[in-house]
């Protein structure tokens, strides 16, 4: 590895023992946090060397400049380093850094000097050495030499090419051999550690991490690693695109003695990395940031004492155990870091679960959240006729896209396969990695490097910066060959799959398949101390059905064996490729996917939690019809010797049909048994026959109370469980949940006529919860799909409706002896209504769990604000509908206090991290926020003036026109389905969902137009209008002299850096000393009362399913209206924008000038000011709108807002205020300030109380 | 959401650059402003690399900041882009950056160089 030869090599006897160095600085990190020292290149600055100064007598003929070349002076002024590192260490350094970061052979390369690079790294570790010693002969307190490697200036796994992607201008052949040559100066040269710094790219790092195992190995003697990447921009990301904890994963192999950030500008900006860090990695953090840059007055603004105060910060959060500076730090930087730091205790090392842990740019952690891991197959040169056309045809643009495409339909990790025999595969996949990795919606997954080649393998593991999986290896070619594959493995940072395959051939019995891979697990754990977590396992799929005897029990012996496997050896994973299974009924994809699906079905159970599978051509067990599905178990599971003949039989009425669609439209469930109709018509939400059904059941049972709780109850159980694993989406259960009302409604007159007869008692439900949306609140769509959804799984629901009153909460709640009670709201008052309710739970003594749910709640604002009020009891954030019924169970079953200990913990925690933020926000005074207002030039500019002032009204719409403006994508949003409309009736996983939601909704749309269920109306007006100071005065007329009235805005106090602006509305608008004859409209639009009644009719019909949907489509209406008035105004009625032609997309995008910004939103998120707003346009007798004493618009489905006309003029958030504010604000406004602090509660940066001082 | 008012769909995001002696004109709505400073005056020692400082004045970095920005809701999304680069000594290494001629050096660099272009 180095050109020099042994004679040249330091040989002193007192060698640093890694051993004993990592157990000291553990210890010593233990006790306290240990300071390592400040920048090197800041100090050298300072010593103004000269050209000649940096020669010195040996390098004065060189035949290239050397001023610069820092490290260089480790040889030209030896001196004059060491005297740097003393001082470092007198002022507190517990570890200094050699100045070698750039000595590698590709650095040094720019000076010519690739020979002296071993030399370099000895006397730079030996001139730290002679300084710490120095210091420590003085003092006597032990000192630490980290030898410094820097990232090189070149990256091996990205391009410097922007247009030439797959470029790389080293390898990590070319790094490791760069590395290796200063890893062994720096172990000769006496360092105590290694440090991997400044890394600007993970791959250059895990091929140092290559080289210093290698350079260890032939040494016998080794030293501990650090590594520190660095993360300079907003995305949080570090130079080469991973995140903190994606970039753990993939250097966690080295075992690192410390993990860490350095460079970053000042300590803030390396904050909330630090502590991603501090929670993921189980070993030391070390963080050393710039001190800083120039603010914009021109001053340093981390002076030793600033940056030692942000420091500290990390110390008392806990996320430390060593700190340092980078550039720009000094030795009385160090000093006063290491006095803050030292009032603190050190982090505490977490404990991290053993799991599987991946990355890509992102990232994976296998959890017991994900049942199954589907590893994507379609870029497997074998699994995909298409990808090895477009492989062998050179086509790589459209190769990616097949990744592409497998990544955003969910594939959690992608296969890459190049084993064709036509193509040089190594090659090829080094060409299709280093494309790839320049793609970050594809790179951001873990990828599985598959081949059967190990040089192949071996190829794309140098490729990527990722942890990856390695598919396969495996003891076929004996013991050596298996254990040397392991180390390498292991020495790239990957996982690893092992296939069961030894000397005699592939394992086909149930014991050689456990024997195998038992034994593999023996040399991998305890021969090359591979993570027993990184293992995965392939029994081997093999083809069942082939007509051959022995071949019928390879089914069973595989799960069997998966079975027995993940029982004893622990932390072990289970993989296979399940297309072979079917391999016998090639052609025929029914059978092929009803076979599969029901292999993964048993495998599953018995511990398969990977497999390379195509998702989207895969039957859903359940769906699969009953008869195929059991001839497929006969089969899989081996239970009858007839089994192939009879699958083949019934194969044959499949042959032709296209998979997977088998079952449309098919009524074959009627002939079944009428407990098994019933669940089918559950499941799959069909009415149409539910009265015949129940009547049938019931002529069966003793009591119809049994027909609930017999098949109906199994039926709603089959449907929690299907939603609850994600096999089914909200509308279908919601249309679930009418088919039960709707059986129940049809049980209730017997049930009745029984109880008259014998005065016996109901049916037993699983709990009652009480739902309410709170005073001054009128939206309950979430609220009712919540009160489904736990409905559906036996909860009795009270569901007391909009704007409850906190009393009749707790009256309810006391009389009806309720388990729960669960708050909803969606506008911001309704925050402060929930904490009023929690306060007046635990006054009154109340403990039952209280449950939180609503767009505008937050799990931080119940942990906040509402949890610390009620005591007694426990408060629960459920962020949707799917959450409920587990919230709810667990709290009322023997978990309970383990679930609520869980909640609090996490509450405490989000606490804490809410307050630490909230501190850290530097908002400015008013005074200055007002001089940073946005002021655009009015000179130049004439304000439109609309074509009447005052209000009109406008009627008879017709709804046909306004359905166009509708926005779907909150639409799906109501029924917690996410994604963009019309993008998700595509989507995988939601998209069959999606499709029969938006099929229902738009023939209701269509009923709601023909009958003209709604009367949507609207009202507008404008109003001369002028700017003073942070508001806008209107006036009664263009003489401007009688105002109106006046609206009050609000002003950002956040502190803006370049050069942004701190907005307010009243910027928007030509000020009065402009002289410019500004003007500014309002409106309020509303789909009608109608949607109240039709919505009542729907529920009193047991179809909350339709009740919902109406009211969902009025919101859309209402919103709908607001577009299209809006545009109406912009064309016309103001007509600034008469030419503008956009389609209802654009509309969508508000790709047009001019704002319509309503109060109670970010822009204004004043509620009260819609008073003003009701007032000018006379709302309520202009269209019917009022204001709930929460400011809440009833009839629910309306729109307000203000129309500003300014080209500029944008949505921006005023985000937190001030108390100065909030004084002025009331003060201009004539209200309380505690008025306005109850208002503007959720916005306030401080604590409301009168004690309190104004900001400033 | 990953679109926004401004969202041109695949299109590139053009980018004006405004030289020494140029005149900025007024913004409209969805341009975003970026400003280049004059060269940061940093306690580093000559040639020392520091991702952090590179970050603060390269273009390429700001511009990946203003996607980012935007993404994150922290602005207003945009769809064009106003470089003042009137107190840079030499646009040429501006422009170079702009048209793919300077080397890459993180993951970012290639992500602006698919979403802008140099205008005009």
């Amino acid at each position: 590895m180095s050109t020099h030869g042994e004679s040249a090599r330091y040989s002193a006897t007192a060698l640093p023992d890694g051993a004993e160095v990592r157990e000291a600085i553990t210890a010593a990190a233990r006790e306290r946090i240990l300071i390592l020292d400040g920048a090197m290149g800041t100090m050298i600055q300072r010593l103004n060397f000269t050209e000649e100064d940096f020669r010195s007598e040996r390098f004065k003929d060189w035949h290239l400049p050397l001023r610069g070349n820092n490290d260089l002076l480790i040889l030209t002024q030896p001196q004059a380093i060491e005297d740097i590192h003393y001082a470092y260490a007198k002022a507190g350094a517990d570890m200094v850094e050699t100045n070698t970061f750039s000595c590698t052979s590709v650095a040094q390369a720019d000076y010519g000097l690739e020979d002296y690079i071993y030399e370099l790294n000895l006397e730079g570790a030996r001139v730290a050495r002679r300084a710490v010693e120095r210091a420590t002969a003085e003092d006597g307190k032990r000192r630490f030499v980290a030898g410094a490697l820097g990232p090189t200036n070149k990256t091996s796994s990205m391009s410097t090419d922007v247009n030439n992607p797959g470029h790389r201008s080293i390898t990590f052949d070319g790094l490791v051999e760069a590395y290796g040559e200063a890893i062994e100066g720096l172990l000769d040269g006496g360092a105590d550690t290694l440090l991997f710094e400044t890394i600007t790219d993970t791959l250059n790092t895990k091929a140092g991490i290559f080289a210093a195992e290698k350079v260890f190995a032939e040494r016998g003697r080794w030293l501990p690693i650090m590594i520190s990447g660095t993360i300079t921009d907003l995305s949080g990301r570090t130079l080469s695109g991973q995140t903190p904890t994606a970039f753990w994963h993939s250097v966690r192999h080295a075992k690192p003695l410390t993990i860490g950030l350095n460079c970053a500008l000042g300590a803030n900006a390396m904050r909330t990395h630090i502590g991603e860090l501090s929670e993921a990695a189980d070993t030391l953090i070390c963080a050393y940031p710039n001190a800083g840059l120039p603010n914009e007055m021109g001053q340093y603004d981390e002076s030793p004492e600033f940056m030692a105060e942000q420091i500290e910060a990390f110390a008392r959060d806990g996320y430390v155990n060593i700190v340092g500076g980078c550039c720009g730090s000094t030795p009385d930087h160090i000093q006063a870091i290491a006095e803050a730091v030292g009032r603190h205790a050190p982090r505490q090392v977490p404990q991290v679960e053993t799991r599987l842990r991946l990355s890509g740019l992102e990232p994976f952690t296998l959890t017991n959240d994900i049942p199954f891991v589907n590893i994507g197959e379609r870029t497997n040169v074998t699994g995909s006729a298409r990808f090895r056309k477009l492989i062998t045809a050179g086509d790589y643009a459209a190769a990616l896209e097949v990744a592409r495409d497998q990544v955003s339909n969910g594939a959690q990790i992608i296969d890459v396969n190049m084993d064709e025999g036509l193509i040089d595969s190594q090659k090829v996949m080094v060409e299709f990695l280093n494309l790839l990795a320049a793609e970050p919606d594809i790179a951001r997954v873990p990828l599985m490097i598959d081949s059967s080649k190990w040089e192949v393998i071996e190829a794309g593991l140098k490729c990527v910066q990722g942890k990856a999986l390695v598919n396969s290896i495996s003891m076929k070619e004996g013991e050596e060959a298996f254990l040397h594959h392991a180390r390498l493995v292991r020495s790239y940072g990957a996982a690893v799959v092992v296939m069961a395959f030894d000397e005699d051939g592939q394992a086909d019995t149930l014991e050689r398949k456990v024997a195998i891979c038992s034994r593999a697990y023996k040399l991998l754990t305890e021969v090359v101390g591979f993570p027993p977590e990184d293992i995965i396992f392939d029994p081997n799929v093999f083809a069942v059905a082939t007509g051959i005897e022995e071949h019928n029990g390879y089914g069973v012996a595989f799960i069997e064996a998966t079975r027995q496997i993940t029982a004893t050896l622990p932390h072990v994973h289970i993989s296979g490729g399940v297309s072979n299974l079917s391999f016998s009924f090639r052609g025929n994809e029914p059978v092929r996917e009803a076979m599969h699906s029901v292999f993964l079905y048993h495998a599953i159970q018995a511990g398969m939690d990977m497999g390379i599978v195509n998702a989207g051509q895969l039957a859903v067990y359940e769906t699969i019809d009953a008869e195929l599905r059991e001839a497929c178990e006969d089969v899989i599971l081996n239970r009858r010797e007839d089994g192939t003949d009879r699958l083949l039989e019934l194969a044959e009425r499949y042959r032709g049909q296209a998979g997977g669609e088998a079952k449309a439209k098919d009524l074959s469930w009627r002939q079944l048994p009428v407990g098994e109709r019933i669940s089918h018509a559950l499941v799959n939400g069909i009415t149409e026959f539910i009265e015949a059904d129940t009547e049938e059941a019931r002529q069966q049972f003793d009591r119809p109370l049994h027909v609930i709780e017999g098949p109906l109850m199994e039926g709603m159980n089959v449907v929690g469980d299907l939603f609850g694993s994600g096999k089914m989406f909200l509308p279908q259960v919601v249309k679930s949940a009418r088919v039960m009302k709707q059986a129940v409604a049809y049980l209730l007159p017997f049930m009745e006529a029984e109880k008259e007869a014998n005065g016996d008692t109901g049916r037993k439900s699983a709990g009652k919860v009480l739902m309410a949306t709170v005073k001054g609140d009128v939206h309950d769509i979430g609220k009712n799909i919540v009160g489904v959804v736990l409905a559906c799984n036996n909860y009795e629901i009270i569901d007391l409706g909009v704007m409850v009153p906190t009393q009749k909460i707790l009256e309810t709640a006391r009389n009806e002896n309720v388990d729960v009670i669960g708050l909803s709201g969606l506008i911001t008052p309704s925050l402060d209504e929930m904490v009023h309710v929690a306060a007046e739970m635990e006054r009154e003594g109340f403990d039952i769990p209280l449950l939180i749910g609503g767009a505008t709640t937050s799990r931080v604002h119940t942990a906040v604000k509402i949890h610390p009020r009620y005591e007694r009891g426990q408060t629960v954030y459920v962020n949707d509908a799917s959450r409920a019924v587990g919230v709810v169970s667990n709290l009322l079953s023997e978990q309970k206090d383990k679930f609520v200990a869980g909640v609090r913990a996490e509450y405490a925690k989000a606490a804490a991290a809410h307050m630490r933020a909230e501190a850290e926000k530097q908002r400015l005074p008013l005074v200055r926020a007002r001089t940073n207002a946005f002021k655009p030039d009015w000179v130049g500019y004439t304000p439109p003036t609309p074509k009447f002032l005052g209000t009109r009204v406008f009627e008879n719409f017709d709804l046909a026109t306004l359905a166009r403006y509708i926005d779907w994508t909150p639409f799906f949003q109501t029924w917690e389905l996410k994604g963009r409309f019309p993008a998700i009736l595509q989507d995988e996983k939601q998209g069959e969902a999606a499709r029969q939601l938006y099929e229902d909704a738009q023939r209701m749309l269509s009923q709601i137009i023909t009958d003209k269920w709604f009367q949507p109306r609207a009202v507008i007006g404008f109003w001369p209008a002028n700017a003073v100071g942070d508001d806008i005065r209107l006036y009664a007329n263009e003489a401007r002299k009688d105002e109106l009235a006046t609206l009050f805005t609000l002003r950002q106090q956040l502190t803006k850096r370049d050069g942004k602006a701190n907005m307010a509305l009243a910027d928007f608008v030509a000020p009065a000393e402009s002289g410019k004859a500004d003007f500014v409209g309002g409106f309020v639009v509303t789909a009608g009362i109608e949607e109240v009644a039709i919505a009542e009719r729907f529920e009193r019909a047991n179809d909350d399913y339709s009740s919902i949907l109406v009211k969902a489509l009025a919101d859309r209406f209402a919103e709908a209206l607001a577009e299209y008035t809006h545009e109406q105004v912009r064309k016309d009625y103001w007509g600034y924008a008469a030419d503008e032609a956009l389609s209802a997309d654009e509309l969508i995008l508000e790709n047009y000038r001019g704002i319509r910004p309503a109060p109670g939103y970010p822009a204004q998120p004043d509620h009260t000011e819609k008073t003003t707003l009701f007032e000018l346009l006379d709302a309520e007798k202009a269209v019917g709108v009022t204001l709930t004493e929460s400011y809440a618009m009833w009839p629910g489905s309306s729109v307000s807002g203000l129309y500003l006309s300014h080209p500029d003029a944008y949505y921006f958030g005023v985000a937190k205020v001030e108390r100065d504010q909030v004084l002025d604000y009331a003060a201009r406004k004539g209200m309380a300030v505690e008025d306005v602090e109850r208002w503007l509660g959720p916005v306030l940066n401080y604590i409301p109380g009168p004690a309190i001082q104004a900001a400033e | 959401m990953t679109s926004g008012p401004f969202d041109i769909g695949g299109r590139k995001i053009p980018v004006t650059v405004v030289g020494p002696g140029g005149t900025m004109s007024l913004p409209g709505p969805g341009v975003a402003v970026l400003q280049l400073g004059p060269e940061a005056d940093h306690a580093h020692g000559n040639g020392d690399f520091c991702p952090a400082c590179e970050a603060r004045t390269d273009v390429r970095a700001l511009l990946f900041d203003l996607l980012e920005a935007a993404r994150q809701g922290l602005r207003p999304p945009f769809g064009a882009v106003l470089l003042d680069a009137r107190a840079v000594g030499d646009v040429e290494p501006v422009v170079a950056a702009l048209e793919g001629r300077m080397p890459a050096r993180a993951m970012r660099d290639h992500t602006v160089a698919r979403r802008f272009r140099l205008a005009g």
